[in-house]
């Protein structure tokens, strides 16, 4: 059992290395009050296994002339139980910082006075008798002079009291390890009880994770530790040295690797990944050397044993052996160490991928809102996010509710804070825009939520929003990895944004072409269907819009078996507006007609109706005729319409002028009613200005005479033929498709006069 | 359309050019004539010369215009109509409505 001695060296060595790096790894990029104490709490550990070692080393070297652990060098190993103290304070600051709630904050400095006593204790007064004896020599000189007597009536009471004291301590001295372990099992019960009350309030899943592991690992080691050294000293029972020295190296592999783990897997106290993977190379090179170490010294032994003579083989040997497989090895560790930290949420890189991933598909606001928020809570620790966007819905910034406060506040445009808000580029703490918070609502409503940073969303041209987080949790500050994750993050949510916004207005767009597919249906069905045809006349017609829908539309009303109403119209402007007039139009006409009025009375009401129901704009040309089939009479007032044309079978014809102004600009007006007289082969054509007004590429105008001339040319055919001719016509002078403005053509021709 | 004005003899003149058409040309001619009124010049005349083609946008503008003028007890005369934009005021019987001019100097002098 000779080589057990070493073998725990090396343990020990590289367990305090590993302490001393998880310290340094803690404070190395964070300085926080938290990372500071746990640094500090993790020194004070590392010092035990580094005595430890320095004393199976003295316990080795069987030349040294005193046991080991009478020297005073031994007792400088009592400088480790600062480690429980460290860990009263480190309770007290994780997972919850309760420490600066105290009443009483000197408490933190009072409670490593009994270890720094004890040390002062066994390091000065190690050796009670030596003291009293030099006391005492002191005491025993004559007295040659006035000094010597003045200092030795002053000194006299002074070195009675340093002998009781000394007494006092060196009784104390009989009992210290008893009452030192008691005080620092007490300082281990706090701690326990402290840290576990702690993590009862603890509501930030990944901060839980972390604890949990934290809090169990050291548990347990301090356990263990307790039970091999603590108690034996208290309750004075024996533990065989081997089993006390295998529980020493468990509880320092479960301390060191539950921090060691929390650390690398759930991102303890907020250490960066570099330094997280770094952690991972040390520790398992120092697993590596250890074994080295261990397999020479015992390959050493075992061949030393055979040959009899030290030969330096197995070093070679182990070289080589480690020269070909460390290549190997080391890949394959590193594979290990890849694959632990891929698989975990903390690389921002595989975090940001997975985010984008989810996020690309996902259009609802409210959702992209959810999973960035979750993100970054579990991945930065963020305590809270806000958000401010803008809302397309009212057209204003508003600040979003959150799950701590419900309520959503619209931020003004003219807000300062907004206005150097859209200034910044990249991530920025709040306190750098303290120049933008007079008057500021804004202001006001982020220090009610204690925001810390503000995220910019900016797009090429303006600012979506920004993101505004809170402190992270136990008081981290921002460290410059969080600082470049959020400005990734930052870009990818102005896409995702940018996205959702387009694709809501595609559906918008969409909803709006399937309302307007609706209104153009039903202006489609305001038309007449059948068009009455007798053996006196023949009718036809045709709308065309220049959009879906239009400003056009032409009717035919029959009132009752002797006459029939003819009606074109056009509202001024195009489209929906339009649309909407020419409907109103349409349901007067049809009620005014209905109740058996004057023509020229059924104009002036519809007239009166729209100046009162419109804007002076919004107005309408209207020719209404009635054509009577016994007397073959065409009885009409035309409101402001292009003049309709009635052409004779001889070539001969007449504009259908007679009326009034258009209808719906002016209030009071009057219209005239005109007569005219219909016979066998004539044709009366009605248009508006879109058949009119058609243009070709000379910007020349169809026009009235061009009308003019076709029907004098074509006034032999049916009318359906001249309505197919004259638009067939139109379209080679104007191929605009759909046309310009909204076309609308009737043609009536009568087949039998009645005289 | 551009629109330009000036004023002789204590009246409005404004020289719309090109065509009167819809959109912005609607509310520059509309915001023009409510300038005027709030600065008391209640009497205008437009110039049609320049005006190439007017649509039924452009007819509404006018119309509009006529009508805030002559609600707040002003008055709105053309001048130089001519062509195809006499033909259009003919045929919906504006012309009726309006008072239209040879010239500038007659439609002035008609106030």
């Amino acid at each position: 059992m000779e080589f057990i001695q070493p073998v725990l060296t090396i343990i020990y060595f590289v367990f305090a290395g590993i302490l001393l790096f998880l310290a340094y790894s803690i404070i190395r990029d964070q300085s926080g009050r938290v990372n500071r104490i746990t640094a500090f709490m993790l020194f004070w550990a590392a010092t035990g296994p580094i005595f430890l070692a320095f004393g199976t080393i003295a316990r080795l070297d069987t030349l040294a002339a005193a046991p080991f652990e009478e020297s005073a060098l031994y007792n400088l190993a009592y400088i480790w139980e600062l480690f429980f103290p460290a860990f009263l304070l480190f309770s007290w600051v994780f997972p919850i910082d309760r420490l600066s709630r105290f009443r009483f904050p000197k408490l933190r400095y009072i409670i490593f006075f009994p270890s720094v006593f004890h040390l002062f204790l066994v390091l000065i007064f190690n050796n009670p008798e030596r003291i009293l004896k030099l006391l005492e020599d002191q005491s025993g000189e004559g007295v040659n002079s006035l000094l010597g007597w003045f200092i030795s009536f002053f000194l006299k009471p002074i070195l009675y009291l340093l002998k009781l004291t000394v007494l006092g301590f060196s009784l104390l001295l009989g009992r210290q390890k008893i009452l030192f372990s008691a005080i620092n099992l007490i300082y281990v019960a706090m701690a326990v009880y402290s840290i576990l009350k702690g993590r009862a309030q603890l509501a930030n899943q990944q901060l839980r994770k972390q604890s949990t592991v934290i809090i169990w690992g050291i548990s347990i080691a301090i356990g263990l530790y307790s039970i091999a050294f603590l108690m034996p000293d208290i309750f004075s029972f024996d533990i065989p040295a081997g089993l006390k020295t295998s529980i020493l190296v468990v509880a320092l592999i479960i301390g060191g690797g539950s921090v060691g783990w929390s650390l690398i897997k759930h991102q303890f106290l907020d250490v960066s990944v570099i330094i997280r993977q770094s952690l991972v190379y040390t520790i398992s090179s120092g697993i590596l050397v250890g074994l080295y170490i261990l397999f020479v010294d015992q390959g050493n032994r075992l061949i030393t044993s055979i040959m009899g003579t030290k030969t330096t083989i197995v070093t070679i040997a182990f070289i080589v052996a480690a020269l070909f497989l460390f290549q190997p090895i080391n890949s394959q560790l590193d594979n290990i160490i890849r694959r632990l930290f891929l698989r975990s949420r903390t690389d921002y890189r595989n975090l940001m991928e997975l985010l984008s991933r989810q996020l690309i598909s996902v259009f609802d606001p409210v959702q992209i809102r959810n999973m960035v928020e979750k993100t970054l809570k579990s991945s930065i620790l963020i305590d809270h996010i806000y958000f401010v966007l803008f809302d397309d819905k009212i057209n204003e910034y508003a600040l979003f509710p959150s799950d701590n406060i419900p309520e959503k506040v619209i931020i003004p445009r003219g807000d300062l804070l907004l206005g150097g808000i859209g200034q910044l580029e990249t991530p920025t703490m709040i306190d750098r825009l303290a120049v933008y918070r007079a008057g500021s609502i804004l202001a006001d409503e982020l220090d009610k939520r204690r925001v810390q940073l503000i995220l910019p969303l900016k797009d090429a041209n303006h600012l979506l929003g920004f993101l505004a987080l809170t402190e992270k949790v136990s008081g981290f500050r921002y460290n410059a990895e969080d600082v470049t994750m959020l400005r990734i993050l930052s870009n990818q949510l102005i896409t995702i944004l940018t996205n959702a916004r387009l694709y809501a207005d595609s559906l918008e767009k969409q909803r709006l072409d399937e309302e307007i597919a609706v209104a153009r249906q039903i202006q489609l069905d305001l038309l007449p269907k059948v068009y009455p045809q007798t053996d006196i006349f023949q009718i036809s017609a045709c709308s065309i819009p220049s959009r879906t829908i239009g400003g056009d539309f032409y009717d035919f009303i029959q009132k009752g078996d002797e006459a029939l109403g003819i009606v074109i119209a056009d509202a001024s402007g195009k489209g929906m507006p339009a649309a909407l007039l020419v409907a109103q139009i349409q349901a007067m006409l049809r009620s005014e007609v209905g109740n058996n009025g004057h023509i020229k009375n059924i104009l002036s009401n519809i007239n009166k109706y729209i100046v009162e129901s419109t804007s002076a704009e919004k107005f309408a040309t209207l020719f209404y005729g009635e054509f009577n089939k016994q007397r073959q009479e065409l009885h009409y007032a035309n409101a402001g319409h292009n003049y309709p044309i009635l052409i004779r079978e001889d070539g001969a014809y007449e504009l259908l002028s007679k009326g009034g102004i258009l209808l719906g600009a002016f209030a009071g007006m009057e219209y005239q009613e005109g007569i005219v007289q219909l016979r066998k082969n004539d044709i009366l054509f009605l248009y508006t200005d879109g058949l009119s007004e058609a243009q070709n590429q000379a910007d020349e105008e169809y026009g009235e005479e061009k009308i003019l001339k076709y029907l004098t040319e074509h006034r032999h055919l049916d009318s359906n033929e001249i309505i197919d001719g004259i638009l067939a016509e139109v379209r080679l002078f104007d191929p605009t498709d759909p046309p310009r403005d909204d076309t609308t053509l009737i043609a009536l021709k009568i087949r039998k006069g009645n005289g | 359309m551009k629109l330009t004005d000036y004023e002789k003899k204590g009246i409005a003149i404004l020289e719309p050019k090109g065509k009167i058409m819809g959109g912005p040309d609607a509310t520059l001619l509309h915001d023009r004539l409510h300038e005027l009124i709030e600065t008391g010049k209640k009497q205008v005349v437009v110039d049609m010369a320049k005006v190439e083609w007017m649509n039924s946008t452009g007819l509404g503008i006018l119309i509009s215009g006529l009508t805030t003028l002559r609600n707040n007890q002003g008055e709105l005369r053309l001048a130089n109509v001519t062509g195809k934009i006499h033909s259009l005021l003919t045929i919906t019987k504006l012309i009726t409505v309006f008072e239209a001019f040879d010239s500038v100097e007659d439609a002035i002098n008609s106030f």
